[in-house]
Protein backbone atom coordinates (compact mmCIF):
# COMPACT_ATOMS: atom_id res chain seq x y z
CA UNK A 1 0.00 0.00 0.00
CA UNK A 2 1.36 3.60 -0.74
CA UNK A 3 2.35 5.86 2.07
CA UNK A 4 -0.01 7.51 1.46
CA UNK A 5 -2.93 6.69 2.45
CA UNK A 6 -4.21 6.68 5.95
CA UNK A 7 -6.45 4.55 8.19
CA UNK A 8 -7.86 7.17 10.30
CA UNK A 9 -11.31 6.32 10.33
CA UNK A 10 -13.37 3.32 9.85
CA UNK A 11 -14.11 3.88 6.04
CA UNK A 12 -10.40 3.34 5.36
CA UNK A 13 -10.16 0.48 7.86
CA UNK A 14 -12.99 -1.28 5.81
CA UNK A 15 -11.75 -0.32 2.41
CA UNK A 16 -7.88 -1.50 3.28
CA UNK A 17 -9.00 -4.82 4.66
CA UNK A 18 -10.30 -6.69 1.39
CA UNK A 19 -7.18 -5.50 -0.27
CA UNK A 20 -5.29 -7.86 2.72
CA UNK A 21 -8.04 -10.47 2.82
CA UNK A 22 -8.04 -11.10 -0.93
CA UNK A 23 -12.10 -10.93 -1.27
CA UNK A 24 -14.39 -7.74 -0.83
CA UNK A 25 -17.23 -9.11 1.35
CA UNK A 26 -15.90 -11.43 4.52
CA UNK A 27 -17.74 -13.10 6.27
CA UNK A 28 -17.30 -13.97 9.97
CA UNK A 29 -14.73 -12.18 12.09
CA UNK A 30 -11.68 -10.36 11.24
CA UNK A 31 -8.97 -9.53 13.38
CA UNK A 32 -6.65 -6.88 12.75
CA UNK A 33 -4.00 -6.26 15.18
CA UNK A 34 -1.92 -3.36 14.79
CA UNK A 35 1.45 -3.00 15.26
CA UNK A 36 2.35 -6.72 13.36
CA UNK A 37 1.24 -10.04 13.57
CA UNK A 38 -1.87 -11.48 11.26
CA UNK A 39 -4.61 -10.38 9.95
CA UNK A 40 -7.58 -13.30 10.29
CA UNK A 41 -11.12 -14.14 9.25
CA UNK A 42 -12.93 -16.98 10.96
CA UNK A 43 -16.51 -18.48 10.73
CA UNK A 44 -18.42 -17.06 13.58
CA UNK A 45 -19.84 -19.83 15.68
CA UNK A 46 -23.15 -21.18 14.18
CA UNK A 47 -24.09 -23.16 17.20
CA UNK A 48 -23.27 -23.20 21.24
CA UNK A 49 -20.47 -25.76 20.48
CA UNK A 50 -18.65 -24.02 17.96
CA UNK A 51 -18.03 -21.11 20.53
CA UNK A 52 -15.37 -21.91 22.31
CA UNK A 53 -13.42 -23.48 19.65
CA UNK A 54 -13.80 -20.30 17.59
CA UNK A 55 -12.95 -18.51 20.74
CA UNK A 56 -10.26 -20.28 21.65
CA UNK A 57 -8.80 -20.27 18.46
CA UNK A 58 -8.18 -15.94 18.35
CA UNK A 59 -7.12 -16.28 21.28
CA UNK A 60 -4.41 -19.44 20.90
CA UNK A 61 -3.20 -16.99 17.95
CA UNK A 62 -3.27 -13.17 19.46
CA UNK A 63 -2.67 -14.12 23.25
CA UNK A 64 0.19 -16.78 22.93
CA UNK A 65 1.34 -17.03 19.39
CA UNK A 66 1.45 -13.92 17.66
CA UNK A 67 0.58 -10.82 20.50
CA UNK A 68 -0.03 -7.58 19.65
CA UNK A 69 -0.86 -4.46 21.71
CA UNK A 70 -3.72 -3.38 20.37
CA UNK A 71 -6.20 -4.95 17.75
CA UNK A 72 -9.37 -4.12 15.88
CA UNK A 73 -12.25 -6.59 15.87
CA UNK A 74 -14.91 -6.14 12.56
CA UNK A 75 -17.77 -9.16 12.69
CA UNK A 76 -19.47 -9.22 9.18
CA UNK A 77 -22.66 -10.31 8.47
CA UNK A 78 -26.32 -9.99 8.78
CA UNK A 79 -27.17 -11.58 11.84
CA UNK A 80 -26.92 -8.22 14.04
CA UNK A 81 -27.19 -10.58 16.95
CA UNK A 82 -24.73 -13.21 16.42
CA UNK A 83 -22.28 -10.78 15.26
CA UNK A 84 -22.39 -8.91 18.63
CA UNK A 85 -22.11 -11.65 20.96
CA UNK A 86 -18.91 -12.80 18.96
CA UNK A 87 -17.36 -9.42 19.36
CA UNK A 88 -18.33 -8.86 22.90
CA UNK A 89 -17.15 -12.91 23.99
CA UNK A 90 -13.88 -12.28 22.34
CA UNK A 91 -13.17 -9.11 23.36
CA UNK A 92 -14.33 -9.88 27.00
CA UNK A 93 -11.76 -13.09 26.41
CA UNK A 94 -9.02 -11.11 24.88
CA UNK A 95 -9.03 -8.44 27.60
CA UNK A 96 -9.62 -10.39 30.55
CA UNK A 97 -5.96 -11.82 29.95
CA UNK A 98 -3.62 -10.08 31.87
CA UNK A 99 -1.12 -9.81 28.67
CA UNK A 100 -3.62 -9.38 26.21
CA UNK A 101 -4.29 -6.17 23.69
CA UNK A 102 -6.02 -3.74 24.15
CA UNK A 103 -9.39 -4.10 22.14
CA UNK A 104 -10.52 -1.38 19.66
CA UNK A 105 -12.43 -0.34 17.24
CA UNK A 106 -15.02 -2.98 17.33
CA UNK A 107 -17.56 -2.83 14.36
CA UNK A 108 -20.31 -4.54 13.29
CA UNK A 109 -20.16 -4.68 9.56
CA UNK A 110 -23.33 -5.33 7.57
CA UNK A 111 -22.45 -4.88 3.41
CA UNK A 112 -22.15 -1.40 3.14
CA UNK A 113 -22.90 -0.32 6.72
CA UNK A 114 -20.78 -0.37 9.99
CA UNK A 115 -21.92 -0.13 13.17
CA UNK A 116 -18.89 0.94 16.07
CA UNK A 117 -19.84 -1.02 19.36
CA UNK A 118 -18.01 0.79 21.11
CA UNK A 119 -18.53 4.18 20.19
CA UNK A 120 -22.05 3.63 19.29
CA UNK A 121 -21.97 5.22 16.13
CA UNK A 122 -23.23 4.21 12.34
CA UNK A 123 -22.03 4.87 8.82
CA UNK A 124 -22.09 3.89 5.36
CA UNK A 125 -18.56 2.98 3.58
CA UNK A 126 -17.65 5.70 1.51
CA UNK A 127 -17.63 4.64 -2.43
CA UNK A 128 -15.09 7.67 -2.82
CA UNK A 129 -12.75 6.60 0.03
CA UNK A 130 -13.02 2.78 -1.39
CA UNK A 131 -12.29 3.59 -4.88
CA UNK A 132 -8.98 5.65 -3.69
CA UNK A 133 -7.79 2.56 -2.02
CA UNK A 134 -8.55 0.43 -5.08
CA UNK A 135 -6.91 2.54 -7.12
CA UNK A 136 -3.46 3.03 -4.85
CA UNK A 137 -3.26 -0.95 -4.81
CA UNK A 138 -3.87 -1.08 -8.60
CA UNK A 139 -1.49 1.05 -9.55
CA UNK A 140 1.01 -1.12 -7.29
CA UNK A 141 -0.07 -3.93 -10.08
CA UNK A 142 -1.88 -5.85 -7.01
CA UNK A 143 -4.65 -8.13 -8.43
CA UNK A 144 -8.38 -6.53 -7.13
CA UNK A 145 -9.87 -8.76 -4.15
CA UNK A 146 -12.37 -11.60 -5.71
CA UNK A 147 -16.02 -10.84 -4.35
CA UNK A 148 -16.15 -13.67 -2.27
CA UNK A 149 -14.20 -15.97 -0.33
CA UNK A 150 -15.98 -18.71 -2.00
CA UNK A 151 -15.03 -17.13 -5.36
CA UNK A 152 -11.38 -18.53 -4.55
CA UNK A 153 -12.43 -21.79 -5.15
CA UNK A 154 -14.02 -20.78 -8.49
CA UNK A 155 -10.83 -18.79 -9.81
CA UNK A 156 -9.20 -22.92 -9.64
CA UNK A 157 -11.86 -24.37 -11.81
CA UNK A 158 -10.76 -23.96 -15.39
CA UNK A 159 -10.84 -25.79 -19.33
CA UNK A 160 -8.72 -29.21 -18.62
CA UNK A 161 -9.80 -29.64 -22.53
CA UNK A 162 -6.50 -28.13 -24.16
CA UNK A 163 -3.98 -30.21 -21.41
CA UNK A 164 -5.75 -33.49 -21.57
CA UNK A 165 -4.92 -33.54 -25.47
CA UNK A 166 -1.47 -33.96 -24.90
CA UNK A 167 -1.56 -35.06 -21.60
CA UNK A 168 -1.43 -39.16 -22.59
CA UNK A 169 1.32 -38.51 -24.76
CA UNK A 170 3.53 -36.66 -22.05
CA UNK A 171 2.88 -38.92 -19.79
CA UNK A 172 3.85 -41.59 -22.15
CA UNK A 173 7.10 -39.99 -22.45
CA UNK A 174 7.93 -39.56 -18.81
CA UNK A 175 7.24 -42.79 -18.22
CA UNK A 176 9.89 -44.33 -20.53
CA UNK A 177 12.73 -41.55 -19.29
CA UNK A 178 15.86 -43.13 -17.76
CA UNK A 179 17.74 -41.47 -15.36
CA UNK A 180 19.75 -38.93 -17.81
CA UNK A 181 16.50 -37.76 -18.94
CA UNK A 182 15.07 -37.42 -16.22
CA UNK A 183 17.62 -34.97 -15.28
CA UNK A 184 17.51 -33.15 -17.95
CA UNK A 185 13.74 -32.57 -18.13
CA UNK A 186 13.96 -32.02 -14.21
CA UNK A 187 16.26 -29.34 -15.40
CA UNK A 188 13.89 -28.20 -18.01
CA UNK A 189 11.19 -27.79 -15.69
CA UNK A 190 13.56 -25.65 -12.86
CA UNK A 191 14.39 -23.16 -16.10
CA UNK A 192 10.62 -23.08 -17.33
CA UNK A 193 9.86 -21.72 -13.60
CA UNK A 194 12.33 -19.35 -13.76
CA UNK A 195 11.51 -18.05 -17.02
CA UNK A 196 7.58 -17.69 -15.77
CA UNK A 197 9.68 -15.18 -12.81
CA UNK A 198 10.92 -12.82 -15.63
CA UNK A 199 8.26 -13.03 -18.19
CA UNK A 200 4.75 -14.32 -16.57
CA UNK A 201 3.80 -15.90 -19.51
CA UNK A 202 1.83 -19.01 -19.06
CA UNK A 203 3.11 -22.04 -20.81
CA UNK A 204 1.10 -23.36 -24.23
CA UNK A 205 -0.82 -26.67 -23.32
CA UNK A 206 1.95 -29.32 -25.13
CA UNK A 207 4.38 -27.63 -22.36
CA UNK A 208 1.69 -27.46 -19.36
CA UNK A 209 1.25 -31.08 -19.88
CA UNK A 210 4.95 -31.95 -19.89
CA UNK A 211 5.37 -29.95 -16.50
CA UNK A 212 2.03 -32.12 -15.16
CA UNK A 213 3.93 -35.52 -16.29
CA UNK A 214 7.00 -34.85 -14.64
CA UNK A 215 5.86 -33.41 -11.49
CA UNK A 216 5.01 -36.78 -9.95
CA UNK A 217 8.49 -36.73 -9.17
CA UNK A 218 9.77 -35.30 -5.75
CA UNK A 219 13.21 -34.33 -7.71
CA UNK A 220 11.23 -32.29 -10.60
CA UNK A 221 8.84 -30.80 -7.54
CA UNK A 222 12.13 -30.14 -5.94
CA UNK A 223 13.60 -28.13 -8.91
CA UNK A 224 10.57 -26.39 -9.36
CA UNK A 225 10.24 -24.97 -6.10
CA UNK A 226 14.18 -24.16 -5.61
CA UNK A 227 13.39 -20.02 -5.98
CA UNK A 228 10.53 -19.82 -4.30
CA UNK A 229 11.30 -17.37 -1.37
CA UNK A 230 8.37 -15.61 -0.01
CA UNK A 231 8.86 -12.18 -2.29
CA UNK A 232 8.13 -13.99 -5.07
CA UNK A 233 6.14 -16.57 -3.65
CA UNK A 234 2.74 -14.89 -5.66
CA UNK A 235 4.18 -15.48 -8.96
CA UNK A 236 4.77 -19.32 -8.05
CA UNK A 237 1.22 -19.27 -6.78
CA UNK A 238 0.28 -17.39 -10.37
CA UNK A 239 1.81 -20.37 -12.09
CA UNK A 240 0.73 -23.18 -10.14
CA UNK A 241 -2.89 -21.71 -10.49
CA UNK A 242 -3.19 -21.65 -14.26
CA UNK A 243 -1.89 -24.83 -13.95
CA UNK A 244 -4.99 -26.14 -11.37
CA UNK A 245 -7.18 -24.15 -13.70
CA UNK A 246 -5.66 -25.88 -16.49
CA UNK A 247 -4.58 -29.99 -15.35
CA UNK A 248 -7.35 -32.81 -15.77
CA UNK A 249 -8.21 -34.32 -12.41
CA UNK A 250 -5.97 -37.08 -12.61
CA UNK A 251 -2.76 -34.76 -12.92
CA UNK A 252 -4.30 -31.82 -10.81
CA UNK A 253 -3.05 -32.95 -7.17
CA UNK A 254 0.51 -32.11 -7.81
CA UNK A 255 0.13 -28.47 -8.91
CA UNK A 256 -2.60 -27.51 -5.91
CA UNK A 257 -0.15 -29.07 -3.72
CA UNK A 258 2.65 -26.76 -5.10
CA UNK A 259 -0.16 -23.58 -4.81
CA UNK A 260 -1.12 -24.61 -1.37
CA UNK A 261 2.56 -24.02 -0.73
CA UNK A 262 3.39 -20.73 -2.33
CA UNK A 263 0.24 -19.79 -1.13
CA UNK A 264 0.97 -20.24 2.37
CA UNK A 265 4.64 -18.67 1.66
CA UNK A 266 3.09 -15.78 0.53
CA UNK A 267 0.93 -14.99 3.48
CA UNK A 268 -1.98 -16.10 1.99
CA UNK A 269 -3.99 -18.28 4.37
CA UNK A 270 -7.15 -18.28 2.59
CA UNK A 271 -6.02 -19.10 -0.86
CA UNK A 272 -3.32 -21.98 0.90
CA UNK A 273 -7.00 -23.50 2.36
CA UNK A 274 -8.99 -23.21 -0.88
CA UNK A 275 -6.02 -24.80 -2.82
CA UNK A 276 -5.91 -27.98 -0.24
CA UNK A 277 -9.44 -28.39 -1.07
CA UNK A 278 -9.05 -29.00 -4.14
CA UNK A 279 -6.83 -32.01 -3.43
CA UNK A 280 -8.37 -35.36 -3.89
CA UNK A 281 -5.96 -36.84 -1.51
CA UNK A 282 -3.73 -35.15 0.74
CA UNK A 283 0.09 -36.05 -0.06
CA UNK A 284 3.47 -35.66 2.54
CA UNK A 285 3.43 -32.00 0.98
CA UNK A 286 -0.24 -30.77 1.52
CA UNK A 287 -0.25 -32.60 5.37
CA UNK A 288 2.82 -30.15 6.14
CA UNK A 289 1.29 -26.87 4.72
CA UNK A 290 -2.00 -28.36 6.58
CA UNK A 291 -0.01 -28.09 9.91
CA UNK A 292 1.34 -24.79 8.89
CA UNK A 293 -1.72 -23.22 8.57
CA UNK A 294 -3.54 -25.17 11.92
CA UNK A 295 -0.27 -24.37 13.91
CA UNK A 296 -0.19 -20.99 12.38
CA UNK A 297 3.44 -20.56 11.26
CA UNK A 298 4.44 -17.15 10.08
CA UNK A 299 6.34 -18.14 6.82
CA UNK A 300 8.93 -15.73 7.22
CA UNK A 301 10.40 -18.03 8.84
CA UNK A 302 11.00 -19.72 5.26
CA UNK A 303 13.55 -17.75 3.90
CA UNK A 304 15.89 -18.68 6.70
CA UNK A 305 15.75 -22.02 6.78
CA UNK A 306 18.24 -23.39 4.61
CA UNK A 307 16.82 -26.08 2.46
CA UNK A 308 18.88 -30.16 3.39
CA UNK A 309 21.61 -30.34 1.23
CA UNK A 310 21.83 -31.35 -1.88
CA UNK A 311 24.91 -33.25 -1.91
CA UNK A 312 23.12 -35.99 0.06
CA UNK A 313 23.76 -38.93 -1.80
CA UNK A 314 20.59 -40.91 -0.66
CA UNK A 315 18.26 -38.14 -1.14
CA UNK A 316 19.74 -37.53 -5.11
CA UNK A 317 19.22 -41.17 -5.16
CA UNK A 318 15.71 -40.61 -4.41
CA UNK A 319 15.01 -37.56 -6.82
CA UNK A 320 16.41 -39.53 -9.57
CA UNK A 321 14.63 -42.57 -9.26
CA UNK A 322 11.84 -42.86 -11.41
CA UNK A 323 8.87 -43.02 -9.76
CA UNK A 324 6.02 -41.67 -11.80
CA UNK A 325 3.14 -43.25 -11.03
CA UNK A 326 0.93 -45.97 -13.46
CA UNK A 327 -1.98 -45.65 -11.87
CA UNK A 328 -4.15 -42.84 -14.49
CA UNK A 329 -6.74 -43.80 -16.20
CA UNK A 330 -5.10 -42.82 -19.58
CA UNK A 331 -5.83 -45.01 -22.66
CA UNK A 332 -3.86 -47.70 -23.75
CA UNK A 333 -0.31 -46.73 -25.29
CA UNK A 334 0.78 -48.08 -28.47
CA UNK A 335 4.36 -47.89 -29.33
CA UNK A 336 6.97 -45.04 -28.73
CA UNK A 337 5.51 -42.67 -30.72
CA UNK A 338 4.28 -39.55 -28.58
CA UNK A 339 2.98 -36.81 -30.64
CA UNK A 340 1.84 -33.31 -29.21
CA UNK A 341 4.98 -33.76 -26.86
CA UNK A 342 7.75 -31.31 -27.13
CA UNK A 343 11.07 -31.10 -25.67
CA UNK A 344 14.20 -33.79 -26.15
CA UNK A 345 13.41 -37.18 -27.12
CA UNK A 346 12.94 -39.92 -23.89
CA UNK A 347 15.59 -42.63 -23.46
CA UNK A 348 15.13 -46.35 -23.25
CA UNK A 349 12.48 -47.66 -20.88
CA UNK A 350 14.57 -47.53 -17.32
CA UNK A 351 12.59 -50.78 -16.42
CA UNK B 1 2.84 -39.23 -4.87
CA UNK B 2 5.88 -41.15 -3.60
CA UNK B 3 6.81 -41.52 -0.23
CA UNK B 4 10.41 -40.72 -0.24
CA UNK B 5 10.62 -36.97 1.87
CA UNK B 6 11.25 -33.88 -0.61
CA UNK B 7 13.76 -31.47 -0.40
CA UNK B 8 11.36 -29.27 -0.02
CA UNK B 9 8.66 -31.30 1.92
CA UNK B 10 11.67 -31.64 4.27
CA UNK B 11 12.71 -27.79 4.48
CA UNK B 12 9.05 -27.46 5.60
CA UNK B 13 9.36 -29.50 8.12
CA UNK B 14 12.47 -28.02 9.89
CA UNK B 15 10.38 -24.58 9.60
CA UNK B 16 7.58 -26.39 11.09
CA UNK B 17 9.82 -28.16 13.69
CA UNK B 18 11.22 -24.84 15.03
CA UNK B 19 7.51 -23.38 15.94
CA UNK B 20 5.91 -24.60 19.44
CA UNK B 21 3.18 -26.70 18.90
CA UNK B 22 -0.66 -25.32 19.72
CA UNK B 23 -1.86 -24.67 23.00
CA UNK B 24 -3.77 -27.30 24.01
CA UNK B 25 -7.59 -26.24 23.57
CA UNK B 26 -10.76 -26.86 25.12
CA UNK B 27 -12.76 -28.32 22.18
CA UNK B 28 -11.46 -31.54 20.32
CA UNK B 29 -11.09 -29.33 17.05
CA UNK B 30 -10.25 -26.17 16.61
CA UNK B 31 -11.75 -23.91 14.29
CA UNK B 32 -10.83 -22.92 10.61
CA UNK B 33 -8.67 -19.94 10.19
CA UNK B 34 -8.01 -17.66 7.35
CA UNK B 35 -4.61 -15.74 8.01
CA UNK B 36 -2.76 -12.86 6.52
CA UNK B 37 0.89 -12.68 7.18
CA UNK B 38 1.68 -9.48 4.89
CA UNK B 39 4.92 -9.36 3.13
CA UNK B 40 7.83 -7.07 5.11
CA UNK B 41 7.51 -3.83 3.08
CA UNK B 42 3.62 -4.24 3.10
CA UNK B 43 3.39 -4.83 6.89
CA UNK B 44 6.05 -1.72 7.34
CA UNK B 45 3.60 0.65 5.57
CA UNK B 46 0.57 -0.47 7.38
CA UNK B 47 2.28 0.10 10.10
CA UNK B 48 2.61 4.00 8.83
CA UNK B 49 -0.52 4.30 7.80
CA UNK B 50 -2.19 3.49 10.97
CA UNK B 51 0.17 5.85 13.13
CA UNK B 52 -1.17 9.33 14.14
CA UNK B 53 -0.36 11.80 11.53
Amino acid sequence: MNRTLKIRSHDELLSYLPHALGFRRPQGMVCMPMGGGPISRIDLPATAQEKEPFLSTLTDVYLRRHPTQRIALIAYGTDGLACLEALADLSQRLVDDPHGPDVGPMLWVNGDEWFDVLEQTTGTIDPDVRARFDAEFALQGRVMPVERREDLAAAMQGDPAGVAEHLAAADERAMTMDTSARRTEVAWLGSTLEAFLQDRNYPPDPEAARVLAILHDSGARDAAMTKLTRENAKVFSEFWQDLVRRAPSEVRDAPASLLALSSYLEGDGAKARTALDQLSEHDQLADLVTVALEQTVDPKSWDTIRPPASGSAAMQQAALRPTITHDRNGPEKNGTDTPGVSGPDSSAPSR
Amino acid sequence: MQNTRSRVEARLERMLATTPPAAERMAPTSARIDLVFLAEDDQRRLDQSIREP
